[in-house]
């Protein structure tokens, strides 16, 4: 029997288990796995306008060998994805059903989990953003050292704007070098900061899961922009580098090719039940870490749990994004050397009340493609064309995250298993008015700020509900769709005495902000509690 | 209405084709023109584009055989 079995080997999962490792505990990780090296390497080792010019090859991993990246009528969630990408949610696809006429989540079943297809940005929450998560500040804040030296992130130093997102923090790397289109925008905005800050507008360098100098054994970021095709030489951080590195420990075990379908309390320990190449099979621990995702471990407990009503919350960050056209750099060169990952970060708002306010994460990638671009624009293709290569240099892309907050009109249903061993999920989302007006008023300002700082909003695309693939709150501290169902402050699932959550499910509030990286400290403090219940150290 | 000015599946799976082919990588190099330049660029087939879009829809709306690829 195991000490603990975490489920999922996301960023939640993956920090658990080296969290347990570390501390000597015999660790199961239970994880479906879905990987696809063979299209990684294919990638080759140059910068993106080389292997443009000089490899033949450059179809099969730019659009997929059947096209599978070239994107079809309308936007949806998972479109953003290369082929090298597309196995983060492939299996999920077909194992995981979920129902719903306007709420299609992203979801994961990859070895590494969403975190493999993760866009590496970095925020600390605030000790007013904790709290309204359920959150316990000091335990998060304690645990985000250990991430940076697991993870290796580089980052600003924190002034007056970075500390909205980037609060505390020391030992990280220094930032990765800013390209050339970024920069300008940055330089407007760094001539008057202060009326800025006024206007409720805080915009600043992003700090990012991606090495500006070599970290244990990856090295730092080649600036190629191909971070969305390869892995760059593992300079951005993915949850399966954590998985390799245990391997090598005693005390770990993977447990790949398992879908997890229920758990149960034993008198000794716990036992969880999977399906493992169509035959069932159980896995047994003295402790059950789930890890899994928002939906994956609601999925879990919702099947597992004697509940009257097998009905949960559900919060999503609501996202939007704006191409935008910086009249700086219009006809200006920008220089090749660049990552692909985001430049920068800004919120917006009421920067005293978390709930009012928006994130913005600025990408200005070349390596996007500019058939994507045109496919958006209402012209003739030779002519979109021409008007892509005049504004490619000057092309800056702002998506947008706001807040959510739960309600009765964000629920999620354990469903029956039709297609799949694992049940479906009903899922019926819609935000409240209040919700609603609230991004209204806060696009209609950052709108003013962005042509304030020279950026022409070119358009707004809407990605659908579950846009964002940020995801929380499906086993919350505090329950208000169904109260018998929740999270204990100590990460024990409500009624259980030896299963835990380790992943954003706990959160009662979701912020703008990215919560990989909060998540990623939590699952190091619950996995402390639960080397706690075993005896060891908190 | 601007939906139906958009690219067809058809035109973007040609132009996607064309992208990844590195002999025809110089028709997707940036336009370098200066700030008055790019913008008169923009603005010209801009014009001309979304001219041609419309009646490229007009025809398709009234041609018998509908366009392939493309969303109802």
């Amino acid at each position: 029997m195991h000490d603990i079995i975490v489920v999922g080997s996301g960023p939640a999962g993956a920090m658990a288990c080296a969290e347990l490792v570390e501390r000597g505990f015999n660790v199961a990780l239970v994880d479906y796995g879905d990987d696809d090296p063979g299209m990684r390497a294919r990638v080759p080792d140059l910068p993106f306008g080389r292997l443009r010019a000089e490899d033949p090859g450059q179809r099969g991993y730019l659009l997929g060998d059947n096209l599978e990246g070239v994107p079809r009528s309308g936007t949806r969630v998972g479109a953003q994805l290369t082929p090298p990408r597309q196995f983060v949610n492939r299996a999920a696809e077909k194992l995981l059903p979920v129902n719903s006429p306007d709420f299609q989540p992203m979801q994961s079943l990859a070895l590494g989990g969403l975190g493999a297809a993760w866009g590496t940005a970095c925020c600390t929450y605030s000790p007013e953003e904790c709290a309204l998560a359920g959150l316990d500040h000091a335990a998060i804040a304690a645990k985000y050292p250990d991430v940076i030296r697991e993870a290796g992130i580089s980052g600003p130093e924190q002034d007056p704007c970075t500390g909205h997102w980037w609060n505390g923090m020391t030992g990280h790397q220094p930032p990765l070098d800013i390209d050339t289109n970024s920069a300008s925008i940055l330089e407007a905005y760094r001539r008057d900061p202060g009326a800025w800050l006024k206007r409720g507008f805080a915009l600043g360098r992003i700090p990012l899961a991606v090495n500006s100098r070599p970290h244990r054994d990856r090295e730092a970021n080649p600036y190629f922009d191909t971070d969305f095709y390869g892995e760059a030489r593992r300079s951005a951080y993915r949850p399966r580098y954590t998985v390799e590195r245990l391997l090598k420990a005693p005390n770990f075990t993977y447990i790949p090719g398992c879908l997890a379908l229920t758990f149960g309390e034993t008198p000794d320990g716990v036992e969880l039940s999977c399906s493992r190449g169509g035959e069932r099979t159980a896995v047994r621990g003295r402790r059950l870490l789930l890890c899994a995702g928002a939906l994956g471990s609601a999925r879990l407990a919702l099947a597992s749990m004697p509940l009257a009503r097998r009905e949960t919350s559900l919060l999503c960050s609501a996202y939007v994004y704006y191409p935008t056209l910086n009249l700086r750099m219009l006809g200006r060169p920008a220089a090749d050397r660049r990552h692909s990952m985001a430049q920068l970060m800004a919120v917006f708002g009421d920067l005293s009340r978390p709930e009012s306010t928006c994130s913005m994460q600025l990408y200005s990638y070349r390596s996007l493609l500019l058939f994507k671009i045109i496919k958006e624009m209402p012209l003739a293709p030779w002519a979109g064309l021409l008007v892509a290569r005049a504004m490619q240099d000057a092309l800056s892309i702002f998506g947008v995250f706001f807040p959510d907050a739960a309600g009765p009109t964000k629920t999620l249903r354990l469903g029956k298993s039709v297609s799949s061993p694992a049940p479906d999920l009903d899922i019926s989302y819609a935000l409240t008015e209040e919700q609603a007006a609230l991004q209204r008023k806060l696009e209609r300002g950052l709108s003013r700020c962005l042509l304030r700082l020279g950026c022409v909003p070119l358009g707004r695309v809407d990605p659908g509900k579950a846009g964002s693939i940020h995801y929380a709150g499906t086993l919350p501290r505090i329950n208000p769709v169904n109260p018998d169902l929740y999270t204990q402050a100590d990460g024990r699932l409500g009624g259980c005495e030896r299963v835990f959550v380790g992943d954003s499910s706990s959160w009662n509030w979701l912020p703008c902000k990215g919560p990989t990286f909060t998540a990623m400290a939590g699952a190091r403090a619950v996995a402390g509690q639960v080397a706690a219940s075993l005896g060891g150290r908190q | 209405m601007l939906q139906h000015l958009k690219p067809t599946d058809e035109e973007i799976e040609q132009l996607a084709l064309a992208e990844t082919d590195m002999k025809q990588a110089g028709r997707f190099s940036p336009l370098r023109y200066g700030p008055a330049g790019n913008l008169a660029v923009i603005l010209a087939a801009g014009s001309l584009g979304m001219a041609h879009a419309l009646a490229a829809a007009v025809w398709r709306h009234i041609s018998p055989a509908p366009a392939k690829g493309r969303d109802a």
